[in-house]
């Protein structure tokens, strides 16, 4: 159905375009969400990404890689609604995200504010390449596809966001150890 | 806590949590933007066909042929008496959102994207100076949280961006600037004293190391006197497809900073990439620091230069 639908929107069919919006919209509004972490910034990417998909929706070859290229697309849409809100000072840092958290008994509340804190400690490249490898569990060579980076650089870089997570969780629970220590 | 756990685990399970809708109105948004923009044309099969080796000698021929046809019909041969030659192809002068090359010979309405001509307050500060500037042509956008205007903002860093920004910053009097010795080693070269004056700090990015500042010169803008000097980012920080952070990750915090404002934590001004060139305008408006920066990228065209300069030159200052 999707693939007839671009078949459609690539003649220049915009009610067509608008189904198939409506069709992947939620899901891109998803991982627009947890790279930017931030709803209205997601929000302005996936409208940004849909607007230039149809612009330049004749240049897909294969229609049944629509989501894929789309993608692509969304990522660079989010890497520069990133850029354009934190490109000229420390100190600007993009806002909570006001979502609501589904029920997940293998996270307790600290551990979401651990991994809140420390995910918003990486670049938006790198949590793009967490995104779309935990969130879509997605492949390496699927990743590097879709961000648009060779796979060596696309390996590295989810290898360096796993550790700068980690010892970022791991530094914030040892100043919070410590500081119930003092505490205590 | 969670140390103890599989960190992989863990991403997992933050990451799928929630869930999200996309609001009826951005489609409706997007519905509306699309059916003013025309899909791009894509001249060419989507795949190349098997040919024989005769096929494509034939192609070639063919293409030279229409070449020089068209070649021919573009630059004219001009008969004797034909004052007017070949229809001419007029470059659109109107920003399109759409970007999609325009050989339409019909006269073209003027569009303006973005903030209104004229003046336009880039610094609107209850406590600071406000800062004014004449907005002369379209395409500026206003980045009120970081009290800047910019062009062309393609979401890439210096030197790929094609972009300008002109950011307009100040400081109540008696602020100190800390121009930090080393960019790159900001948070252990940190000056003994803070600048001051324009004299002062102008004075000491001719000293910073690596960013090469231009030798300080006079200045006068808005009625108001200063100095002006011009920073670059070595090229030698661009690494291919690399993050910001990448590219700086050698520097403190990953960040190439140039400057920071005494008594408050981390730094003022950042670069954003290799080969920046930031062209500061040093003031001091009724004894408060003023600086306006020019914000370059090597690949900016010469015409987005002059014009951001000139934005700056354009500036008015009204004290608090």
């Amino acid at each position: 159905m999707q693939v007839g639908l671009v078949e459609q929107a690539q003649r220049g069919d915009a009610e067509a375009f608008d189904s198939l919006a409506r069709m992947v919209g939620d899901r891109c509004l998803a991982i627009a969400v947890r790279i930017l972490r931030d709803l209205d910034l997601a929000e302005d990417a996936v409208q940004a990404s849909l607007v230039t998909a149809w612009t330049e929706l004749r240049g897909l070859r294969d229609p049944s890689r629509f989501e894929p290229w789309l993608h692509r697309i969304l990522t660079n849409a989010c890497y520069a609604e990133a850029r354009r809100r934190r490109r000229w000072a420390e100190g600007l840092r993009i806002l909570p995200d006001a979502g609501t958290y589904g029920p997940d008994d293998y996270l307790t509340v600290d551990d979401r504010d651990l991994l809140e804190r420390a995910f918003r400690r990486l670049t938006v490249e790198q949590r793009a390449v967490l995104v779309f490898h935990h969130y879509l569990g997605l492949s390496i060579s699927e990743v590097a596809a879709r961000t648009g980076l060779p796979l060596g650089t696309a390996k590295s870089r989810l290898h360096n966001a796993t550790r700068a997570l980690r010892a970022s969780i791991e530094a914030d629970a040892r100043a919070t150890t410590s500081t119930q220590e003092r505490l205590a | 806590m969670t140390a103890q756990r599989d960190p992989d685990q863990l991403i997992r399970h933050f990451l799928l949590e929630g869930s999200e809708r996309l609001h009826d109105q951005v489609y409706d948004a997007i519905r509306a933007e699309i059916e003013q923009q025309r899909q791009r044309v894509v001249i060419g099969p989507w795949r190349v066909p098997v040919m024989n080796k005769i096929v494509p000698i034939g192609v070639a021929a063919a293409a030279v042929i229409v070449a020089l046809v068209v070649g021919t019909r573009l630059l004219g041969a001009p008969a004797k008496g034909d004052v007017g030659g070949a229809p001419s192809v007029r470059p659109s002068v109107a920003p399109s959102p759409s970007a999609a090359p325009s050989a339409d010979s019909s006269p073209t309405p003027t569009v303006w994207v973005g903030l209104p001509k004229g003046p336009f307050t880039v610094t609107d500060s209850a406590v600071g100076v406000r800062t004014t500037i004449d907005i002369a042509s379209p395409g500026w956008e206003s980045l009120a949280e970081f009290d800047a205007v910019s062009k062309n903002d393609d979401g890439r860093d210096a030197p790929e961006t094609v972009g300008a920004s002109l950011l307009a910053w100040t400081w109540p009097a008696g602020t100190g600037i800390n121009v930090y010795k080393d960019p790159c080693q900001w948070t252990t070269s940190v000056p003994p004293a803070p600048a001051t004056t324009p004299q002062e700090i102008a004075a000491a990015f001719a000293a910073q190391a690596e960013t090469d500042a231009s030798a300080p010169v006079d200045v006068t803008v808005g009625g108001y006197a200063g100095k002006a000097t011009t920073l670059r980012v070595p090229m030698s920080y661009d690494l291919p497809n690399a993050t910001r952070e990448e590219k700086f990750g050698a520097c403190d915090s990953d960040a190439y900073a140039f400057y920071g404002v005494e008594g408050e934590t981390g730094h003022a001004r950042n670069a954003q990439g290799a080969g920046q060139i930031d062209e500061l305008f040093i003031l001091n408006v009724e004894g408060s620091i003023v600086i306006l920066d020019v914000a370059l990228s090597p690949s900016t065209p010469t015409e987005l230069v002059e014009e951001t300069r000139a934005l700056a030159r354009s500036a008015t200052f009204k004290a608090p």
